[in-house]
């Protein structure tokens, strides 16, 4: 577990990402040279003033090793490694990029990640045939998650309407971000009515399929007033990861309605943070809504509410953009989509504008501290990172 | 670049591989539960004393994200990264590793690899159609280090017995490792003819498809006191990783003579562990022979010898197990095999050993300083890593 971790030691000093969607005339070079420069003129440095990178890459056809983005950047043979952690590919990146910064190895560095789905052909996330049972089929993601529904349902007697209104309001706050997939808002009845893709999941409880590249630049918090962002620098709190079972359908007390990852990875990140009051303490939160069933789950496993309990809050407005505890206030997956390892740089990155007051069109009052999560693999992958404003004490 | 690194920070508390070979009855998680068990039994721990996990595997089809190990050991939800560097995949684990525990955000740490190619039902290793060419067939790994052959025979007057020397040299190490895959000797002649692969490279030229897996355990200096190996943990000094183009055949400047990683990644690792004389100073070295002429590459690229020169030196003996600088004192992944993941943990804990003295067989006289190698993709990605005893 975490013993010491390495809160308020690392620094985000610029950060940004591309627009995410069905980006036909990019490819994952165009995307990560995007991403990448555009958080080296945010964190005002230049390419060459990058000691070390991680870039997180989910799928090997998007690209192996390092060298796709030295085949991108040109770094004179600096050390890049990949990391690929399921959906935490991207967040894993920066947890390790983290590391190497606090242990003092190198001054700054760079957490990037970027997927290219939309070559594929097909019309949801390639899967890999090798894994699973000898004999029945592999699972897609909707049918993986729609279990957790039709077991939520079940257990706490939630609806499909419960999942809609997740969607109504990711895509609501998706509508005002410039850099959406999706940026129109849709209807209870539009979710309700929409065509099923694993009952009980309709096309709006399931995130898109989509391309996007997103980057942050590290470096130690006694560095950072050195660069742009002097004076409101974004402190890394906590970095977490949970690896559970690739196949908890073989696991007789998975319950299908909570994820033992998640909730692990949040108590090492609150721990790491000094979090006592998740809920209270953090302002807003990017959570993996893959599907509208995850979200609410989420926000359970992270402690923002009791468990069964999501639907109802979500119904009294608490994760709203301007709730107690924002929940995904860009929109989410729902709206950006999900190139699996750029989700988590995107997410990181943010938080971190939140952070700094410059979330365009969907500014989260006040938020001092902000969290991000990614959930992958059949539930059991999970990451959460903690982020605060460089003046807040936990 | 490296700014500071890590050297001395972190401590090689216990390490374990498993016997290399084409081991049909072992999966990939019964190849890592072996390593792993194994390198905590070397350290005195239980699993549970480990914060944290590093494990480096290449193809998606050993095993995607932490869970291949989650699945092998049952960790119970902590972390586990899984790196993927091609070649370097397994050393980059426990660079990452490294940087962890240097960090002060865990106490222990596991780095780890592991590949199951046999599988896969190819005779070599598995291609990615996805890169390269538009129209020009994917390379396989023997078709482009031969290129390197070929350069070098031009440019130096390297010969096919140059090559075969190598492999001479490297199949009578492995012969006395009790984990080597093949154990038997070769002579000039039989290497001389035997078929051949991708001209000038013949099949004793070129490493084989194997399964295998090799396990670390780290923590700091200051802990390491109070491990099974109190006395002789093994110190790093230096981890690095240097990446280049994977397309150099579009680089007009590449002279396919030299790896610029492995030149560059050897330049970090040097300045990191303060090593001003490579020759001298490094006693013994497990480098990336996938091919005999990568591992007489590599001597020159890593400063064992002048370029040109390599050869020359094998045939002196410098290189020999008993030589200046020992160069895969192991067998090398001629002995071996590639299982890519697990290589570089594999040279890692081959090079602990040496200096621990515990290097049954093939001990390495007065070693004190040892270096691990590893190169991989279009020559794109190099990892070098040093280590020393503990005084």
């Amino acid at each position: 577990m975490v013993k010491k971790g390495i809160a308020d030691r690392v620094a985000i000093i610029g950060c940004d990402m591309t627009k995410y969607g069905e980006l036909w005339d990019k490819n994952q070079y165009d995307l990560l040279n995007e991403a990448c420069n555009l958080a080296f003129d945010d964190a005002g440095v230049k390419k060459d003033d990058i000691d070390a990178s991680w870039l997180g890459v989910f799928y090997y056809f998007t690209g192996l090793s390092g060298a796709l983005l030295e085949d991108v950047l040109r770094m004179d043979g600096k050390p890049v490694t990949r990391t690929e952690n399921y959906c935490a590919s991207g967040m894993d990146a920066f947890r390790n990029a983290s590391f190497a910064v606090a242990s003092g190895a190198y001054d700054v560095v760079l957490a990037c990640g970027v997927e290219k789905l939309m070559d594929e052909g097909s019309s949801g996330l390639p899967g890999f045939k090798i894994f699973g049972h000898p004999v029945l089929p592999i699972p897609s993601a909707p049918a993986m998650f729609s279990m957790a529904a039709t077991k939520a349902f079940h257990e706490w007697g939630w609806t499909k309407e419960d999942l809609a209104r997740v969607a109504v309001k990711n895509h609501e706050n998706g509508a005002h971000h410039p850099k959406a997939h999706f940026r129109r808002a849709i209807s209870i009845d539009d979710a309700m009515k929409a065509p099923m893709i694993a009952d009980p999941l309709g096309r709006f409880d399931c995130c898109a399929m989509s391309d996007g590249a997103a980057a942050l630049v590290l470096t130690r918090v006694e560095d950072a007033p050195s660069y742009a962002h002097n004076d409101d620098y974004i402190v890394v709190k906590a970095n977490a990861i949970s690896c559970y079972t690739n196949t908890p359908w073989y696991w007789p007390s998975f319950d299908f309605t909570h994820f033992p990852a998640t909730v692990k990875a949040g108590e090492s990140a609150y721990k790491e943070a000094g979090i006592t009051n998740p809920r209270e303490q953090i302002d807003l939160a990017e959570v993996h809504d893959c599907f509208t069933i995850t979200e609410l789950i989420n926000d359970q496993d992270l402690r923002f509410c009791e468990r069964g309990k999501a639907p109802e809050e979500l119904k009294n407005g608490t994760f709203n953009w301007d709730g107690e505890t924002a929940v995904n206030p860009s929109g989410g997956l729902k709206s950006f989509g999900h190139p699996i390892g750029s989700t988590g740089c995107r997410m990181l990155t943010e938080v971190a504008k939140q952070l700094q007051g410059r979330a365009e069109g969907r500014q989260v009052p006040d938020a001092k501290i902000g969290l991000a999560h990614n959930l992958g693999g059949a539930f059991c992958t999970c990451s959460v990172s903690i982020l605060a404003k460089n003046d807040v004490k936990i | 670049m490296v700014r500071h690194g890590i050297k001395d920070k972190v401590a090689i508390i216990g390490c374990e591989s498993t016997k290399y070979g084409e081991l049909w009855d072992k999966s990939q998680k019964d190849l890592l539960f072996e390593s792993a068990t194994g390198a905590c039994e070397d350290a005195g721990i239980t699993k549970d004393e480990i914060d944290a996990f590093w494990l480096g595997v290449y193809y998606y089809f050993t095993g995607l994200s932490g869970t291949l190990l989650e699945d092998t050991l049952r960790v119970h939800g902590k972390p586990v990264t899984r790196t993927e560097n091609y070649c370097a995949s397994g050393m980059d684990a426990f660079r990452n590793a490294c940087s962890a525990v240097a960090s002060g955000a865990y106490d222990v740490a596991m780095a780890c690899g592991v590949e199951k190619i046999l599988d896969e039902g190819g005779s070599g290793l598995p291609g990615f159609k996805i890169f390269g060419h538009p129209v020009l067939p994917l390379p396989s790994a023997p078709a482009q280090f031969c290129f390197l052959a070929t350069r070098c025979f031009h440019e130096f007057g390297w010969t096919r017995e140059d090559l075969a020397r190598v492999a001479v040299k490297n199949h009578e190490n492995g012969y006395y490792h009790p984990k080597s895959h093949f154990k038997f000797k070769v002579s000039l002649e039989q290497a001389l003819a035997a078929p051949m692969i991708a001209d000038p490279l013949g099949r004793y030229d070129c490493c084989a498809v194997s399964d295998g897996s090799a396990a670390l355990i780290l923590t700091t200096p200051e802990l390491a006191e109070s491990y099974a190996h109190a006395d002789d943990y093994v110190l790093v000094k230096a981890n690095s990783i240097s990446v280049f183009t994977d397309t150099p055949w579009y680089w007009p400047s590449f002279e396919f003579t030299s790896a610029p990683a492995t030149v560059t990644a050897a330049k970090m690792a040097y300045k990191e562990a303060e090593i001003t004389d490579p020759r001298k100073q490094i006693d013994l070295a497990e480098v990336h022979d996938c091919f005999t002429i990568t591992e007489l590459v590599n001597c020159q690229d890593l400063q064992f010898c002048d370029r040109g020169k390599a050869p020359e030196e094998v045939k002196k003996g410098t290189f020999n197990w008993d030589g200046e600088t020992a160069v895969n004192p192991s067998g090398g992944l001629k002995s071996f095999g590639h299982p890519i993941g697990s290589t570089g943990c594999r040279m890692i804990q081959e090079v602990t050993k040496q200096l621990q003295g515990r290097a049954e067989g093939r001990q390495v006289p007065n070693a004190k300083i040892g270096l691990a190698h590893n190169l991989g993709g279009a020559f794109a990605v190099c990892s070098v890593t040093v280590l020393s005893q503990r005084d």
